[in-house]
């Protein structure tokens, strides 16, 4: 269930075994699809079972959500205002 | 069309795929009701556009900046997009995906007229950060990255974050954008980008793969203690 101990006394997935949804490396290689919603139920189901069983896997899934929302932070950002008054300006020349 | 090799993406394989954005292609399921369109007049199509569309505008902006790495050519990008938009309105069926349908647009405005005129060192060659790089972040955990490399790249600021994603090759970095950021699925990125979903999902795997790598140097260069 949990993967081989690192240097560092915590455990890195990898090579675990699970019976509920493979090994640690099928878990972590199929994560993001998992995560992306691409996957269907009954192996959503059991990959999300192994991981909520597996603290590596659970770590390594945690890690990946904050990377995705770390990256979705760094890139929204407000359009300049000149640029929503020169497309709107645009707009009714237009329509004009 | 047929799917380019995984992995061996063939960027000219996008430029292709600048044919009429038509209603049908995000989503030909809608059917129904009244069509506003058949009724409407131009004053009204305005409006609607500008009530449905024009909210989209910072996400729009935010996806032009990553495009184009400028806000003066994702500002033209934006503007180009939108005027292509309201010059296509009529053909966007009401209530189906419109966000889908304006970064389609976007995407195609990007790569038929702004892609080729920037000069950018790092996109000849799709595979440019180098595989060596996921490599090593493949051998020290799977490929992804660690909660406290995450910690620390959160203090570092969103710069690292824009910078490193600017380094991945075009193809890489918009279905990457397309995915962490809008959340995109796989079938709705082929649409916008006109690529098979097996293309999609080969070049998101790498593209991700880069990233994680490159943040992950980010983290490291910081005195993270991980392991090597």
């Amino acid at each position: 269930m949990t993967g081989v101990p690192a240097e560092d006394g915590l455990p890195l997935p990898g090579a675990g075994l699970s019976a509920e949804g493979g090994t640690c490396a099928e878990t972590l290689a199929r994560l993001a699809a998992l995560l992306d919603h691409a996957m269907a139920e009954p192996d959503a189901d059991a990959l999300r079972a192994h991981i909520e069983g597996c603290d590596p896997c659970t770590e390594a899934a945690d890690a990946e959500e904050a990377v995705r929302a770390l990256i979705r932070r760094a890139c929204l950002e407000s359009a300049p205002e000149t640029l929503r008054v020169r497309i709107l300006s645009q707009l009714i020349v237009r329509r004009l | 069309m047929s799917a380019p090799a995984d992995g061996a993406d063939n960027t000219d394989g996008l430029a292709v795929h600048n044919g009429a954005v038509t209603d049908a292609a995000l989503d030909p399921g809608a059917a129904g009701a009244v069509d506003v369109r058949e009724t409407e007049t131009e004053a009204e199509r305005l409006l609607r556009f500008e009530s449905e569309a024009l909210p989209l505008l910072d996400q729009l902006y935010s996806a032009g900046l990553r495009m184009t790495r400028n806000p003066s050519d994702a500002e033209d990008l934006v503007q180009e997009t939108f005027a292509k938009a309201y010059g296509s309105f009529h053909q966007y069926r009401p209530g189906t995906n419109l966000k889908a349908w304006l970064y389609r647009i976007l995407t195609n405005t990007y790569i038929n007229s702004y892609r080729k005129k920037q000069r950018e060192p790092l996109q000849s060659d799709a595979g440019d950060v180098e595989d060596w790089e996921i490599a090593r972040a493949a051998s020290h955990t799977s490929a992804g990255l660690r909660s406290a490399e995450v910690e620390a790249l959160d203090r570092l600021g969103d710069s690292v974050v824009r910078d490193a994603l600017a380094q991945l090759s075009d193809d890489f970095r918009l279905v990457v954008y397309l995915a962490d950021v809008e959340g995109f699925a796989y079938k709705e990125i082929a649409e916008i980008m006109g690529t098979p979903i097996g293309t999609v999902m080969s070049r998101l795997h790498r593209g991700r793969g880069q990233l994680r790598a490159l943040l992950a140097d980010h983290a490291r260069g910081l005195g993270m203690q991980v392991e090597s």
